[in-house]
């Protein structure tokens, strides 16, 4: 069962940084929560995890886990379970080894740590690789080995740095409903680093979005996606047209091609000009130019319909409820 | 890398050691067993018989043995220092280090008779006994343990031992388990080092032996220079050898067994400053360690060097340097000396670096099928042999046509250079392993040429170790001696050979004056090395 992480006030300093890499961060991940810390890379996000993890003494602020202050407490006594971003493994042991050495820690007799061996590895698609040595495995393969290995003492809180970065996507497809079963089923506490936006909304409870060592919003991930708190935010997790007042979601904008020659409709859109397509897929980004010079708006469109064209001239409308004012300005 | 291209690396060092190496060598034991141009290997069989000689083999294999494990206990922890803790004065201490090692060993074997001689500072005498010559083994090997797995260390990846340290394994179980097993190469080559060293023991044993504790070197000489016994030392050399290659085949099959391709870090991400009362104390240990064992002889050195007769202090062993007060024309001023020893060290360095450097590249290379440990061993037997076998070899060798050097005033660095490869081979050689391939891959794909991915990723990769094994080189240089006081002219003694001059005549001047004169050695020895250590290639990881 896993136990709840609060992290209080917590302040790191580097010598020879003027700021504070990680500047008062405070959070709760509660029992089998699953909660993300989204920021770009260099925000301090990996910093906190290592001080969860006992792996960074912090400058000030406390660490709990379970109700207990450990903040003190060297990492090994911890019971937390930690996935390297660059995934540490040991070079010299294999697979089976690697995965096996925190059920050794754990004094396991030898017919157990096999069978939960066998057990994780088969959990991240790697049954009966054990004898495999580490270095002729690939950055993906060496990923899921290090989640083996995170996984495979059962740790009440587990500690994931970009769990996902080099695993292909479709394997991420796949990996991330598997494992947010799993989280929900042995009631692990999470706590996710990533700079992924779609990555912490797959998986995670709620997102704490991370800037420059502090945390500016903490929502559920349906909550931060309709509602996030400032420009910063918005602009972080994708949206486009983001204003310093408000923001108009792209999927939100609707786009009618009109003959140039049409005399403007009854519906009082505004008119603008087609000037860039990306094509994704199933939609395109569509970047329009309002023809009378007041700026411009992107759209998400679906191509279902066939696809419109750079000059072509465009009506504009926006769904009122794609409209959100940001409370902090 | 092509099988090839190993080999063409590999060509122009072999070439050199067999020229001057393996000629000389064979000349001398072929002088000795081979008089009157007929083989003869009575000699062998009378020294493996002579239970006297059986003695003294068994005695130089157990000293060494021990010299080895006890340089290694006390080593590793201060190698543990450099690589963890960051410290006021570190990197003057890390040069410093050099300084015991380079000593000639005459002059050292002196300094320690201060201490723990008959009339010595400890006021024990243990001259004479087995544990002066480890102690004095412990003093010259110290450096080679702390720098060599030191510098190993400090570039050893983090991440596993935080992902051990959380994976519930105590600072110390996450030693043991990860740690300790990636160092192991490193510790090997240490060791090795060590042992072909003591093993090989020439100045120390002599001075502090005693009648009884005679090594297999100290034998040769004797049978050589004393006893012009030709055929005796020849079938001693040989017993030597033998030793010293099967202690070499155990160190190549250590090597064998590993093959972990490891991230190289940025030291200064490792070492932490130092804080609780577990680290100080751990460094304050270590510290208290150097002093006894390094500072304390030294310290008797200088000390007897600005002491004048009359028990005053006085400069006049220094003043007296730069003259020659007998006017003879064999004797010059012993401050010619320095300029030789640094012109021969000069040459000497350039010629081990590059040559070492070049088989080191080879050695480390992947590709072109296995046994390359075998030569990586075979390069180090110069290591092992005696030095009076290498400088009576090419006085044999290298005196004659086709190849008269005898006049050449290349014949010191050159024999210098066979000495010091092995240290630069040592050094390079795990250093060049433990670069990724996929960073050499990463620049070749980014457009730069073979030269280039040296010059890019090799060089600034293993400039530390190229650093260290330039200062080793050097040093090595500075205080050979068993060779060059065969090969020196006369009239361009270096510095050892001078040192040796004045002591092997009487008198308080000439023992102050040699004194002196070490001090000197010391002090250029300590500059040299710090600058070394600060001149690196462009690039280079920041220690």
């Amino acid at each position: 069962m896993g136990a709840a992480v609060v992290v209080d006030e917590l302040v790191v300093r580097f010598p020879g940084h003027d700021r504070p890499v990680v500047d008062g961060v405070t959070f709760r991940a509660g029992a089998g929560e699953v909660v993300a810390v989204l920021g770009p890379s260099g925000c301090g996000k990996t910093t906190v995890l290592r001080v969860i993890a006992g792996l960074q003494a912090p400058t000030s602020g406390t660490v709990r886990i379970g109700g207990d202050d450990l903040t003190a407490t060297p990492a090994h006594l911890r019971g937390v379970g930690l996935m390297f971003q660059d995934h540490a493994l040991f070079p010299h042991r294999d697979v089976g080894q690697n995965v096996e050495f925190g059920l050794r820690m754990q004094q396991l007799p030898t017919a157990a740590r096999r069978a939960r061996v066998a057990e994780v590895l088969e959990l991240v698609g790697l049954a009966g690789w054990e004898r495999r040595a580490v270095a002729t495995l690939s950055g993906g393969e060496q990923q899921r080995v290090a989640l083996a290995r995170a996984l495979a003492p059962s740790p009440r809180v587990l500690l994931l740095d970009e769990p996902f970065g080099s695993v292909d996507r479709a394997l991420r497809d796949q990996l991330v409903p598997e494992l947010g079963g799993l989280f929900r089923a042995l009631g692990t506490t999470v706590v996710q680093v990533t700079h992924d936006q779609s990555e912490a909304l797959a998986l995670a409870d709620r997102v704490l979005v991370m800037t420059a060592g502090r945390i500016v919003q903490a929502a559920p991930p349906a909550e931060l996606w309709a509602r996030p708190h400032s420009p910063l935010v918005a602009r972080f997790l994708g949206f486009s047209n983001v204003t310093a007042e408000a923001m108009v979601r792209a999927d939100a904008v609707g786009l009618t091609v009109v003959a140039s020659g049409d005399t403007p409709g009854a519906t009082g859109a505004e008119r603008g000009v087609v000037e860039a397509v990306v094509f994704r897929g199933d939609r395109a980004d569509v970047h329009v130019g309002y023809a009378d010079g007041s700026g411009s708006i992107d759209a998400e469109v679906s191509t279902r319909a066939g696809l419109v064209a750079v000059g072509d001239v465009v009506e504009v409308t926006v769904d009122p409820r794609g409209r959100w004012t940001f409370p902090v300005p | 890398m092509t099988l090839r291209a190993r080999w063409g690396l590999l060509a122009v060092p072999l070439a050199f050691l067999g020229v001057f190496f393996v000629w000389p060598v064979v000349a001398i034991v072929g002088r000795g067993l081979r008089p009157d141009g007929a083989w003869d290997l009575s000699p062998i069989g009378d020294v493996v018989t002579d239970p006297v000689i059986r003695q003294v083999a068994w005695f130089t294999l157990w000293q060494a043995v021990l010299s080895t494990v006890l340089t290694l206990v006390v080593g590793l922890p201060g190698a543990a220092l450099f690589a963890r803790y960051s410290f006021a004065g570190k990197r003057v201490i890390w040069a410093a280090l050099v300084v015991p090692f380079v000593l000639p060993t005459v002059v050292v074997g002196i300094a320690f008779l201060g201490v723990i001689g008959p009339s010595g500072s400890l006021g024990v005498d243990l001259s004479g006994t087995v544990w002066a010559i480890l102690l004095a083994h412990l003093f010259f090997n110290y450096a080679v343990v702390v720098r060599t797995v030191g510098g190993f260390w400090a570039s050893l990846d983090a991440g596993p031992v935080e992902a051990a340290e959380v994976l519930g394994a105590s600072p110390r179980r996450a030693f043991r388990e990860v740690t300790w097993p990636l160092l192991r190469p490193a510790v090997a080559a240490a060791a090795s080092i060590v042992f072909l060293f003591t093993f090989t023991s020439f100045g120390v044993v002599l001075i502090l032996g005693g009648v009884r504790n005679r090594t297999l070197e100290v034998e040769i000489f004797d049978q050589t220079a004393r006893f012009l016994r030709l055929d005796v030392a020849a079938g001693l050399a040989v017993v030597q050898l033998v030793f010293v290659v099967v202690a070499l085949a155990w160190f190549a099959r250590t090597q064998q067994r590993r093959a972990v391709p490891l991230r190289p870090a940025a030291a200064a991400t490792n070492a932490s400053p130092v804080r609780g009362w577990r680290a100080r104390s751990f460094v304050a240990a270590n510290l208290l360690v150097m002093t006894l064992l390094l500072v304390v002889p030294l310290a008797t050195l200088v000390t007897r060097s600005l002491r004048a007769p009359d028990g005053g202090w006085s400069a006049q062993y220094y003043r007296a340097l730069s003259t020659n007060p007998r006017g003879s024309t064999a004797f010059v001023p012993p401050v010619d000396a320095i300029a030789n020893s640094l012109a021969f060290a000069a040459v000497a360095t350039v010629l081990a670096v590059v040559l070492g450097g070049l088989a080191a590249w080879g050695i480390a290379g992947r590709g072109g099928g296995g046994g390359w440990q075998w030569i990586d061993a075979g390069l180090m037997v110069p290591l092992g042999t005696s030095a009076v076998t290498v400088g009576f070899g090419f006085l044999l060798a290298l005196a004659r046509p086709p190849l008269d050097l005898r006049d050449s005033l290349w014949l010191v660095p050159i024999a210098h250079a066979v000495v010091a490869m092995p240290f630069v081979i040592r050094l390079l050689v795990p250093a060049l392993r433990a670069i990724e391939p996929g960073l050499r891959e990463a620049a070749a794909v980014m457009g730069a040429s073979p030269a280039r991915v040296w010059r890019e990723v090799d060089l600034p990769l293993v400039g530390r170790a190229l650093a260290a094994a330039a200062g080793f080189a050097f040093a090595v240089s500075l205080g050979e001696f068993g060779a060059t006081v065969f090969l020196a002219q006369v009239d361009r003694p270096t510095l050892p050979v001078a040192i040796y001059r004045f002591l092997s005549r009487p008198g308080p001047d000439q023992f102050g004056q040699a004194m002196a004169l070490s001090t000197v050695l010391m002090l250029l020895t300590v500059m040299v090395v710090l600058i070394i250590d600060r001149v690196r290639p462009p690039g280079t990881v920041e220690f």
